[in-house]
């Protein structure tokens, strides 16, 4: 059994720092103008890459991807409106990199048994209020939009509704690619049984 | 209406239309019918016999670090708020005014030494006791009761492996006995350092459309449904196989104790995990076997100390037979797994979860994710990643299990469906080898029903209200 309780008393102070947390960000660099053809391109992009996702499409969404990309949706608590930090810093509904995205897009597109999604949600992704601005590297732009996720799940009714804002880094160049994508989802409570899908 | 107050009848309780649950619950068979999923009546006697009872765990004590620290949560359909009193110690209150039930509490993390309801300003201290209303010479509160039966409803709070666990039933035993012999194994998957394990933030929320022992039952022992329904693993090849059959390894030994559950996997077989590959076990100590595959979680240089912690038996449970997956009765499970990247880099998976019943025919899905509070932090974000990868909402296992547990919901709405039965007919009977060094009712070899029967055992017994 346990030897060494009295141990972990002397050790640990009853008191630690609180878990992390951080704030919807705002945007700092400059912003685009809708008329800039930089920003007409990033919101072509977006459009182009939620429908890959609309279609089902992993392999070409994968291919958007940067190699050294960051994905994640950070989970979210019900503060009091002065609060600060109102998300979790290290504790996300999504937590991605290249390598966990490959394995998980892999199964979903090669294996015959990926239950979760075969049959296959239907889903329509809803991209707006695009926002964009430069950023201290010449070829990545910050992006912020917001998307609601629509998803059809067997025969039933009641649709799965998923709103919520994005940023992202949008890396430009001979092959575009998203740098880093974060996903602020409006529930606390997310009302769905899984994220076996992406936006 | 519902004759549960002749529960005690030999029968237990019985539903309106006059079947008992013994007849949902058949011993002889090992069936359970599925309206047990469904049934609103049922999930009332659940609410009052199991949820208002049983200890169930609602935070982790690093979620609320600092003194009138607090966060809300749910035991059963009551939601509560877990506060860190000035003693270091932990308070349970539900948040329900004492005058006219609005929540004193609306956040659902934050620090206040005082909850003052904002529907008519009652004030309470962080553990429920009762304050005073505004405008005191009115005496807003009234003079029938006095102040001291004006407070919020307080339950009872003990910690283990760090985990806030709380009771409303003063007469429970204690959280120690309560788990009883499951605490050997427990300890092995987070309580294994001097540090302990720390938790990664608030827990995921999110809810699934299924009865919450969909949930629970799998929790409760069943090892088997990898095979299939999670067979995607095995094609990706990502599970240890059984030799040349390729097979998953399902070897094991269970542990079961009223309701609770903890599975230990075998890894004598130096096949099942890449690096015991040509190494001669049978002459290795259980501390050489655990520097070289430490447990799920920990680095080289944390497995030393493990010598300190742990009697001989359990590092060799720990080496030999490690404890992977479990369910403290009724509804808190955990997972303490190894797992590697695609590209080899060790990792694992670690997650505290717990099923809220939301109504009988959804339930809300806790689910923590941990880290050894002194992991590096290069194993801590490969934890995090591979934990959020495997288990939780975006976790490419559990999303299989999410997508089916509603439709054994779905089924059991049907007139002929609700008759249809959950069967644990696969049976090993208890058969504790001679030199398990571990307590509790002992099931080896390939994972049967054994432990699941045993969750609908506890739940009889408890719907029946034979909880102590």
């Amino acid at each position: 059994m346990v030897t060494a309780e009295a141990t972990r008393e002397e050790v640990v102070p009853p008191a630690r720092a609180g878990l992390g947390t951080v704030d919807y960000p705002l945007p700092q660099g400059k912003r685009l103008p809708a008329t800039d053809p930089r920003h007409v391109q990033i919101v072509e992009w977006l459009e182009d890459e939620s429908s890959l996702l609309d279609d089902d499409n992993l392999t070409g969404w994968l291919a958007l991807l940067a190699p050294d990309v960051i994905y994640r949706a950070p989970v979210r608590t019900t503060r009091d409106h002065r609060s600060k930090g109102v998300f979790e810093a290290e504790m996300y509904h999504f937590n991605e990199n290249i390598m966990t995205l490959m394995l998980k897009l892999m199964r979903l597109t090669q294996t015959d048994s990926a239950w979760s999604e075969n049959p296959l949600s239907r889903t329509q992704r809803i991209v707006h209020k695009v926002r964009t601005y430069e950023t201290d590297k010449a070829d990545e732009y910050e992006v912020f939009s917001s998307i609601v996720l629509i998803r059809s799940r067997y025969d039933e009714p009641q649709l799965e509704f998923l709103p919520a804002r994005r940023v992202d880094r949008i890396r430009v160049g001979d092959e575009w690619k998203l740098a880093a994508r974060t996903i602020y989802f409006e529930q606390a409570t997310l009302g769905v049984q899984n994220l076996a899908v992406y936006l | 209406m519902t004759i549960d107050e002749v529960k005690h009848a030999p029968t237990g309780p019985v539903l309106s239309d006059g079947t008992p649950l013994s007849e949902l619950i058949d011993k002889d068979f090992r069936e359970v019918s599925l309206r047990v999923l469904v049934d609103p009546e049922l999930y009332q006697l659940e609410l009052k016999h199991i949820f208002a009872k049983a200890w169930t765990a609602v935070a982790h004590e690093d979620e609320i670090p600092n003194v009138d620290d607090y966060v809300l949560r749910y035991v059963g359909e009551d939601e509560v708020i877990i506060s860190r009193a000035a003693n270091g110690e932990f308070t349970v209150a539900l948040n329900v005014c004492a005058h006219r039930a609005a929540k004193v509490c609306r956040f659902e993390a934050g620090n206040a030494k005082t909850f003052q309801c904002a529907y008519h300003g009652w004030v309470y201290k962080s553990d429920g006791t009762f304050v005073g209303a505004p405008i005191a010479r009115e005496d807003m509160h009234g003079l029938l009761r006095p102040k001291s039966e004006l407070g919020l409803a307080k339950g009872r709070v003990e910690t283990y492996c760090g985990m806030i666990f709380v009771t409303f039933d003063e007469n429970a035993p204690t959280l120690r006995e309560y788990l009883g012999p499951m605490t050997y194994y427990w300890d092995l998957m987070f309580d294994r350092t001097r540090g302990g394990m720390t938790v990664l933030g608030h827990p995921q929320r999110f809810i699934i459309k299924a009865n919450w022992k969909s949930a629970a039952e799998q929790f409760a022992g069943d090892i088997f449904h990898t095979l299939s329904l999670h067979r995607s693993m095995q094609e990706l090849q990502l599970l240890s196989t059984e030799g040349e059959s390729q097979e998953p390894a399902m070897a094991g030994v269970s542990a079961s104790h009223n309701g609770h559950f903890v599975r230990c996997f075998d890894l004598t077989q130096e096949h099942y995990v890449n690096a015991l590959k040509g190494k001669n076990l049978a002459e290795m100590t259980p501390m050489e076997r655990l520097h070289l595959v430490p447990p799920p979680g920990m680095s080289p240089d944390m497995v030393d100390g493990l010598a300190e912690r742990f009697d001989d038996g359990q590092l060799k449970i720990l080496a030999e037979f490690t404890p992977q997956v479990g369910q403290l009765w009724p509804n808190v499970a955990a997972l303490c797994m190894p797992f590697q990247f695609p590209d080899g880099t060790p990792s694992a998976f670690l997650s505290w979860r717990v099923w809220v019943p939301r109504g009988p025919e959804h339930f809300e899905l806790f689910h923590w994710s941990l880290v050894e509070r002194d992991a590096p932090q290069e194993l801590r974000d490969t934890v995090n990643l591979m934990t959020a990868a495997t288990f939780g909402i975006s976790g490419f296992v559990e999303a299989d299990d999410t997508d089916t547990w509603p439709m054994q919901t779905h089924a059991a709405r049907g007139a002929l469906g609700k008759d249809q039965k959950l069967r644990y007919q696969a049976i090993t009977g208890e058969n504790k080898p001679d030199d398990w060094p571990g307590p509790g009712k002992i099931y080896a070899g390939f994972p049967k029903d054994d432990t699941q029967w045993n969750f609908w055992v506890r739940y009889t017994e408890m719907m029946e209200g034979r909880a102590w």
